[in-house]
């Protein structure tokens, strides 16, 4: 799991002390990996050979893309 | 006056393919990158053998 935004290192410090998130988020301040990919609220599944198999836009529905985290091989 | 209207149209239209130069689709390989992040540096090509979850939102400490 890793979370990318525009935030930089020290927001995002703050707001994983403040969440008890224990997953990497990703300073993408420059916009670089943005760009790499699509534009907007975006969630990507890949699998073990970083090949994308599924893409959900918009706010994440947790529990779908639990399931379709289950087909994944 | 029809001509410019169409060719500002054509120019937007431009403009906006080129934004969507990077859409990704399913079977797509994930562009590789490199990033700080909270837990050190991160490339995405060095979590090869694992399922990913990338998750690309606005900014911290907003609701979506």
């Amino acid at each position: 799991m890793l979370g990318v935004s525009g935030d930089t290192l020290e927001t995002h410090r703050q707001f994983s002390q403040e969440h008890t998130i224990t997953f990497p988020l990703i300073d993408d301040a420059a916009g670089e990996i943005r760009q790499l990919f699509d534009s907007g609220r975006v969630t990507y599944l890949l699998d073990k050979e970083g090949i994308i198999r599924f893409i959900m836009k918009g706010v994440p529905d947790n529990q779908r893309l639990l399931e379709e985290l289950d087909k994944l091989p | 006056m029809k001509r410019l209207f169409r060719g500002m149209l054509t120019a937007a239209w431009v403009a906006l393919s080129s934004f969507a130069a990077h859409a990704l689709e399913v079977g797509n390989p994930a562009p590789d990158f490199t990033g700080e992040s909270t837990r050190g540096a991160v490339q995405l090509s060095a979590l090869r053998g694992q399922n990913v979850v990338l998750a690309f939102y606005f900014a911290d400490f907003t609701p979506v």
